[in-house]
Order: C-alpha cells, then sequence, then structure tokens
C-alpha cells in the first residue's frame, strides 16, 4: 500500500531548504560505493545532518497517519538528498538491513519527503514498478510517499532545476504488508465507526484489534 | 471458547428419545477397545443409527449459529449414547483424526447434544478442565454444548437414571482456534453494526472479513 502523508508546516519546509542551501553536499555513492545506478549527491556535514534529521523526525514523530499506517517500531534518521540535471536514481532496491546510529534496522517501509515545488524541476519522479503497471509520484513540498521497501524504484532523471527530497527508512512492529495493511483498514473503521456501534459491540472490536497486534506485532 | 445452542425442536428430541428406546445398545468400548475409561452404551442398530444421525446432522447443519462459530466443513454422523446408573466416561482427550464411512474427519471441535430432563438424572455433568478451573455442563433437552476437542474432559459419574446424548465431532474450516474465535467475533460485530455504517466503512471491513478468511481457511478438498 502507498500513503501519502501531509508532514512537514510551511516552517519546516523553509528550515530544510535553508540547511541544504547552506550546508556542502557529497557524492551519494558514499553510502552506497558500489551501486553504480545511484547519481545524486547527499547533504554531508554533522551538524546540519543533525539540526535536519531531527528536525524531520519531529514531524514524523507527531503524524498520526504516519502511526496508524506504519506501526513504526523505528526508524532511520531522514537525510536530505539533492538532484541536480543530469542526476538520477536508477531502477533499485532498498537494502532489507541498514545501519544506523543507534544500531540496525530493517527496512519495511521506505519514505521520500518532498522539498521542493514540483514545477521548479523536470522530470525526478519517483517511478514505483508494479509488475507490468507503473506508479510516479513528484509531489507538493512537505508531503512524504510512504512505500514498500521490497518494490523495484527509480528515481527518474532530471534534466531541469534542483530535486530536494528527504529519504528514510522505517521498521515496522508489523512486516507483514498483509498483516499491517489489514490492521490499519481494521483500525480506520473502528475510528470511523465504534461511537456509532452499540458499547458491547465496540469493546469486541476493541478486543480484536488489540489481539490482531498482539498475535502480529513483533517484540518492539 | 464454549457455545451452548439450542439445535433440536420438541419433535427431534421425541424421536431421538424413541429410536433410543426402540433399538438395542452395546457397550461403548466396541469403538474404543483399549479405553477402559470409557464405561457407557452406544446404539448399535442400523437402521436407528441411520434415521437418528440423519436427524442429527440436518439439525446441526440448518443452526446460523453453529455456522458461524464453528466454520464446519465436516460434521461427523452423531452418535445417540446413554448411561445408566454407575456408569460414566473418566477423564480422556478426544482423537484427533476419525475414520468416517466417507472419509477422515479431524476432529476440532466436540459437541455433546443432550436429550433428556436434567433432572431426571443424577450426576452424569459434562466436566471440562481447564487446568485449575472447572466447567460443568448439563443441558436443557435438545441443547448442544461445542467445545475444543484438544481439553481433557470427562462425563461425571450417573448415580440415578438414564443420561441420553448424541455425540459428535466437528471439522473446522480454522484449525487454530485463536483465529476461528477472533474471525466469529468480527463477522459477528459486521452483522450486527455494518448496516448501521458508512457504506464504504462497511464495504472495507467485509473485505476484512474475507481477506481473513482467505488467509486463515482451509484449502477445500475436491
Amino acid at each position: 500500500m502507498y500513503r501519502i502523508l501531509s508532514l512537514l508546516t510551511e516552517a519546516e519546509i523553509a528550515d530544510s531548504r535553508r540547511i541544504a542551501a547552506e550546508s556542502p553536499f557529497v557524492d551519494g555513492r558514499i553510502t552506497n560505493p558500489h551501486m553504480t545506478a545511484k547519481q545524486n549527491e547527499q547533504l554531508h556535514e554533522p551538524k546540519a545532518y543533525q539540526k535536519s534529521s531531527q528536525l524531520l523526525m519531529q514531524a514524523f514523530g507527531r503524524s498520526e497517519e504516519f502511526r496508524d499506517f506504519a506501526f513504526p517500531a523505528s526508524m532511520t534518521p531522514p537525510f536530505l538528498t539533492r538532484y541536480r540535471p543530469g542526476m538520477k536514481y536508477g531502477l533499485h532496491t532498498d537494502a532489507a538491513y541498514l545501519r544506523m546510529p543507534g544500531g540496525q534496522i530493517r527496512s519495511d517501509l521506505s519514505c521520500t519527503i518532498f522539498l521542493s515545488e514540483p514545477e521548479s524541476y523536470e522530470g525526478g519522479q519517483l517511478h514505483i514498478q508494479c509488475g507490468d503497471s507503473d506508479l510516479r509520484f513528484k509531489l507538493r513540498p512537505g508531503e512524504a510517499i510512504v512505500y514498500p521497501s521490497d518494490t523495484m524504484h527509480e528515481v527518474e532523471p532530471v534534466t531541469k532545476g534542483e530535486r530536494l527530497v528527504a529519504i528514510t527508512f522505517i521498521q515496522s512492529l508489523v512486516p507483514d504488508p498483509f498483516r499491517r495493511n489489514l490492521l490499519y483498514n481494521l483500525n480506520e473503521v473502528a475510528a470511523l465507526e465504534g461511537l456509532n456501534m452499540s458499547a458491547e459491540n465496540f469493546m469486541r472490536l476493541q478486543l480484536i484489534q488489540n489481539q490482531l497486534l498482539r498475535y502480529w506485532g513483533e517484540k518492539p | 471458547m464454549y457455545r451452548a445452542l439450542q439445535v433440536l425442536t420438541d419433535a427431534e428430541i421425541a424421536e431421538c428419545r424413541r429410536i433410543a428406546a426402540a433399538s438395542p445398545f452395546v457397550d461403548g468400548r466396541m469403538t474404543n477397545p483399549h479405553n477402559t475409561a470409557k464405561q457407557n452404551e452406544q446404539l448399535h442398530d442400523e437402521s436407528g443409527y441411520q434415521k437418528s444421525a440423519q436427524l442429527l446432522q440436518a439439525a446441526l447443519i440448518r443452526n446460523e449459529e453453529l455456522l458461524n462459530f464453528a466454520f464446519p466443513v465436516k460434521i461427523a454422523p452423531p452418535l445417540i449414547t446413554r448411561y445408566r446408573p454407575a456408569m460414566k466416561y473418566g477423564l480422556h482427550t478426544d482423537v484427533a483424526y476419525m475414520q468416517l464411512p466417507n472419509g477422515g474427519l479431524r476432529s476440532d471441535l466436540s459437541c455433546t447434544i443432550f436429550l433428556n430432563e436434567p433432572d431426571s438424572y443424577e450426576g452424569g455433568a459434562l466436566h471440562i478442565r481447564l487446568s485449575d478451573a472447572d466447567l460443568r455442563f448439563k443441558l436443557e433437552p435438545g441443547e448442544a454444548i461445542i467445545y475444543p476437542s484438544d481439553t481433557l474432559h470427562e462425563v461425571e459419574p450417573v448415580t440415578k437414571g438414564e443420561r441420553l446424548v448424541a455425540i459428535t465431532f466437528i471439522q473446522s474450516r480454522v484449525q487454530d482456534p485463536f483465529r476461528r474465535n477472533l474471525l466469529y467475533n468480527l463477522n459477528e460485530v459486521a452483522a450486527l453494526e455494518g448496516l448501521t455504517m458508512k457504506p464504504e466503512n462497511y464495504t472495507m471491513l467485509q473485505l476484512i472479513q474475507n481477506q481473513l478468511l482467505r488467509y486463515w481457511g482451509d484449502v477445500p478438498r475436491g
């Protein structure tokens, strides 16, 4: 399942852009030296990285929609990435396990947070392959797309302007996508309809929600 | 989970009693020769057995509560059993697989259908052990108790009168009791609340019900 979140405030978008504008970027291959498909640039300055990732983490932390959809157990600190004309990230899949400051994370969900106006650059869509069909995302500043880490996907070449995004990876309490989506849908129906139900039926439904989460949820 | 259901009409109760009264019974050990805990009698008459089993099976299959609760794919032909004074069926568990005329059955749920007035006999409660807690059932005529086949249980000694019951075993489409009960509860909530929901929410809930049944349900055979 694919979910678009409205994640950042105007001030946070401005802050992220300001940090990006003031900080040095390096070749994205620094974190994936053997990945020839990767042709982009990453923020590479400890203080700026810390500030921007903290800001973005806070935005995820307050997003109820994100929590409901992803059941996050942990996530990597988001980092800023940019694509200038001629850059792209060819077709690839994300690694199953990633190292991060506090240890390891299993990447169940991937997420791109868009920071530039879509009209300010050409190309640069996030293109996800679904067998014989395709999804393309080029979102408004402050919006984020959350998608399964096990898809084949690419960032199409930027031909004009600059594509500034932040990316992060999420480990879910419910790694199985079938189970996670079912639980999300069930929780949504319960949230939308629970208060119209008779008290005992709502209680019964809440029991089921908790049973499934206990049954399917991993140890935090 | 334990469910007591009214499954028989008065006419069906009377018919079962009539068949039992008119048919010969034999020692229950006939079908379990090595089970020394078993001290009861079973109906043993081709036509009486066929008639009563057919009647009882039809009654179970038309019971919507039972279908919703048990998700049955196979129900063994119910067998009329009686306990006279001093008879009992000591602590035991039911076997996992049994042979039936038309193939095998995995017993996920066991079922006792009571046929006599509870005050017409003394003792004879179905006693189910839950480790340090106990359940006892001695139901009204025509009522059935459905319980997991993997419990330790016994029929307590009858000390007076006659305990007439029919017993059967059910193979469920959803073998795992946690899953079966959860699905049952979800289906119940959907049935009770679905029509007052917004159509799109009800559709989503129905999608979830079908997803879980597909995910957890046994593959049909044949």
